[in-house]
């Protein structure tokens, strides 16, 4: 059997049977599996509100339900009695926000005063705050706006044309790629190759550390061709397994998704091959894979805008894989990408690839001098043979 | 010889060979990378996202403006999103394919249509629509511009209805009350600026100082297994690990107090008491040490303990209530956090670094993670007894490596 089939085989068998990398396997598996059914929701819902009619009319009332209506908030039935304590609540984290409707808001209403309603938000979680507020402000424009054709219609507007002459203009949100602005869509799928992005480094780490000099380049590279092949085998459990199974898939054909996970795991496997190169198969090298992995999330620009990143982080983030892949993701699992729309990070991934492979190439031509050297440094065999 | 002096002898012992390690070695080879770990991630973790998060908030979104109207009103509209800080006008594209196709690209993140009767129909008294589109379904950037685009639209909708009062006969103080009849008091609590950057990095921050804890214990277990020294040792095998801890344990002070007392605060993180946040820090490590021992324990070699821990960083934050809430958590999820340090710790560090300076307010996340504290000691004396029991026996019947 060849040396490169035997060396895949051989390192197949050991990730099958070793139990480090089971346990990797597992973890690997469970943390792709938490951080999706984490926003399995989507979005916020039921969010615990107190509201404090001190108007006691039937619109102030009307105010109180149509907040309870909304699908982000749940008025709670018995609020803290005082200020006090429903301040502590908020602390506390029992209530997201707490609304006062003053007494005489209906009477400034109808007199043609301004009415004021106050919206108390705990904005220490923005995601919670934001949505709270959101959704207070939105009964509170519907209900302002009842008002406004009300008095339209007083002023002889007729009730057809009333809404739009107090009200002319909407904006109209439109999210193809995400109709419910869900978290589940938005966050899920990166967190889940960010867990197969960091698997296959380790996966490459594992044929390259610790370094054994005397191991020929076919065996190497058919112990990096099974890592690239349980990779992919990774990435498509993940693909069309654990997002599947929360609903998640992409938009995209299969061709196009098993070339950008392609594109990643190969990436990936040269990404640590390089750096391996470059430290020369020491721990610091292991080191550094590591710490760029662990920080390629957050660097990618999935989470946190690329514009926003400081420059010198989007230049080290510029050499991860994860980075472009995080372009390709974007692409092609909210919309229905083909081959060619994946052009720039997928040659992003290219440029990668060979930078990659000329590290190595240059590492090993430096390693091969330095050989070079240290032979003709040292004396004929025969004459070592005579020193004392 | 009582238990307690095998156990101070083993601790000192352990302390001793770990400090060798830690401080030992002259070639590459010679040295365990444990003083790599130790230093880089309580340091070059928090700077790297301190760095990252220093803007607190992305704003300037880049929008694509496709104005079909080409009215007095819709170049007003588009003055007006201009103006706002959260939106950024890059390009105006020639039709709705292009900005699509644009929008595809990465070129932008928004595109706002004004349609092409815009003014006409609302001069007719019929309403008209401005759509904001984005294909790329980043909720973040689309939480920051699209209420941005909505307050431009309520504000032209103000100022038009105030028109259509004056018309009607109204006096102008009237007309401008009655076209915005309703004011919301609006009071961001806690975090006033609501910016990201706060909220998110100082429970990313708790994690790296878990990791700290975790990883360098396990990695320094690994060296000496790789070496064939031993971890867990009789003659009292967690006072070994225990001093190997206490070895580590000035490097991982000196992390806490790095983050807790000079980065949070630098970053105006810290909230109404940087010392409560650094109680919580320690009380945290403290809680953590028992897990540490109980994992170093376990790890075989250097690469299992990241192969293994790496995984565990990630999942805890997100499914810790901190920035997803623990009642948006599917149940069987919230349950599983339940037993995890970061869970309560968290969750305290929420209240601590933004509403609340005392301690008292968060007592019973303090209580919840000392009676974890408690229950790993316990698991954790159990583990080591019985992998200490093991060692020798997989060491006897273990066969020569092929």
């Amino acid at each position: 059997m060849p040396t490169f089939l035997r060396a895949l085989l051989d390192q197949l068998r050991q990730m099958a049977c070793r139990r480090s990398h089971q346990v990797m396997l597992a973890l690997f598996l469970s943390a792709s599996a938490v951080s999706v059914a984490t926003y399995r929701q989507g979005a916020m819902r039921e969010l615990p509100v107190a509201v404090y009619d001190a108007d006691g009319t039937g619109l102030s009332r009307a105010v109180l339900r149509a907040i309870d209506a909304t699908p982000e908030l749940r008025v709670v039935t018995d609020p803290p009695p005082t200020l006090d304590q429903a301040r502590a609540a908020l602390v506390r984290g029992q209530l997201v926000a707490a609304v006062v409707v003053p007494d005489g808001f209906t009477a400034a209403l109808k007199r043609g005063r301004r009415a004021e309603v106050v919206v108390a938000v705990d904005y220490s979680n923005v995601l919670t705050g934001k949505t709270a507020q959101r959704a207070v402000a939105r009964v509170l424009a519907t209900v302002a706006a009842g008002a406004q054709v009300s008095l339209s219609e007083k002023l002889g507007a007729p009730s057809s044309s009333a809404l739009a002459r107090v009200m002319p203009l909407s904006a109209t949100e439109a999210l193809p790629g995400n109709p419910g602005a869900s978290y589940a869509f938005y966050a899920a799928p990166g967190f889940a190759y960010f867990f197969l992005h960091v698997l296959v480094l380790f996966l490459t780490w594992s044929v390259l550390w610790p370094p054994l000099p005397g191991r020929r380049l076919r065996e190497t590279m058919g112990r990096l061709a099974a890592c690239f092949l349980a990779g992919l085998a990774a990435a498509l459990l993940v693909t069309y397994g654990i997002l599947a199974l929360d609903g998640l898939s992409p938009a995209s054909p299969a061709p196009v998704v098993l070339a950008a996970l392609s594109a990643l795991v190969l990436c990936d496997l040269l990404f640590a091959a390089a750096l391996g190169a470059l430290f020369r198969g020491g721990l610091l090298g292991f080191q550094a894979t590591v710490l760029l992995g662990m920080l390629s999330l957050m660097l990618s620009g999935l989470t946190w805008p690329w514009d926003a990143i400081p420059a010198p982080l989007r230049a080290v983030a510029s050499a991860i894989p994860f980075t472009p892949f995080g372009r390709a993701l974007r692409m092609f699992f909210a919309g229905e990408a083909r081959l060619e729309d994946l052009a720039v990070p997928l040659g992003w991934m290219g440029a990668q690839a060979l930078a990659c492979l000329a590290v190595i190439a240059l590492a090993a031509a430096l390693e091969r001098l330095a050989a070079g050297r240290r032979t003709a440094g040292q004396p004929p065999p025969g004459v070592q043979e005579d020193l004392p | 010889m009582t238990d307690l002096t095998r156990f101070l002898g083993a601790f000192r012992q352990g302390r001793r060979e770990e400090w060798k390690l830690l401080l030992g070695g002259r070639s590459r080879k010679e040295k365990s990378g444990i003083l790599t770990v130790l230093l880089v991630i309580p340091l070059l973790y928090p700077a790297v996202v301190a760095y990252l998060y220093h803007g607190e908030e992305a704003r300037e979104r880049p929008a694509l403006l496709l104005d079909l109207d080409g009215s007095a009103l819709s170049r007003h509209l588009a003055l007006e999103l201009e103006a706002t800080p959260e939106i950024r006008i890059v390009g105006r594209p020639q039709g709705l394919s292009d900005g699509v196709a644009a929008l595809r690209r990465g070129e932008a993140e928004l595109l706002v249509v004004i349609p092409a009767d815009l003014s006409r129909s609302i001069k007719r008294g019929e309403r008209a629509q401005m759509a904001v589109w984005s294909t790329g379904g980043n909720v973040y950037t689309w939480s920051l511009a699209f209420p941005a685009a909505s307050a431009v639209v309520a504000y032209a909708n103000a100022e038009l209805a105030t028109r259509r009062f004056l018309a009607a006969g109204l006096p102008p103080g009237v007309a401008r009350v009655r076209a915005v009849p309703i004011a919301m008091a609006d009071h961001r609590l806690f975090h006033p600026t609501g910016s990201y950057g706060r909220y998110l990095a100082v429970g990313v921050l708790l994690i790296v100082i878990q990791q700290l804890v975790v990883v360098s214990l396990a990695f320094s277990a690994g060296v000496r297994r790789e070496r064939g020294l031993p971890v867990g040792a009789p003659p009292h095998p967690l006072g070994q690990l225990l001093g190997m801890a206490a070895a580590h344990a000035p490097f991982w002070l000196g992390g806490l107090l790095f983050v807790s007392c000079a980065l949070l605060p630098w970053m105006g993180w810290a909230g109404p008491s940087p010392l409560a946040v650094a109680a919580l820090f320690a009380l945290f490590v403290a809680a953590l040490v028992p897990v540490a021992v109980g994992v170093a324990s376990l790890i075989p070699d250097r690469m299992t303990a990241f192969q293994t821990l790496m995984f565990f960083s990630v999942p805890l934050f997100l499914a810790s209530g901190f920035t997803w809430p623990g009642t948006q958590l599917p149940r069987a999820l919230e349950a599983i956090t339940f037993v995890f340090p970061a869970t309560p710790a968290l969750r305290a560090l929420r209240i601590l670094s933004m509403k609340a300076g005392d301690l008292r307010t968060v007592l019973p996340e303090l209580a919840w993670l000392a009676g974890q504290g408690l229950a790993y000691s316990a698991l954790a004396a159990v583990v080591v007894s019985l992998t200490s029991r093991r060692a020798p026996r997989d060491a006897a019947t273990a066969l020569p490596e092929t």
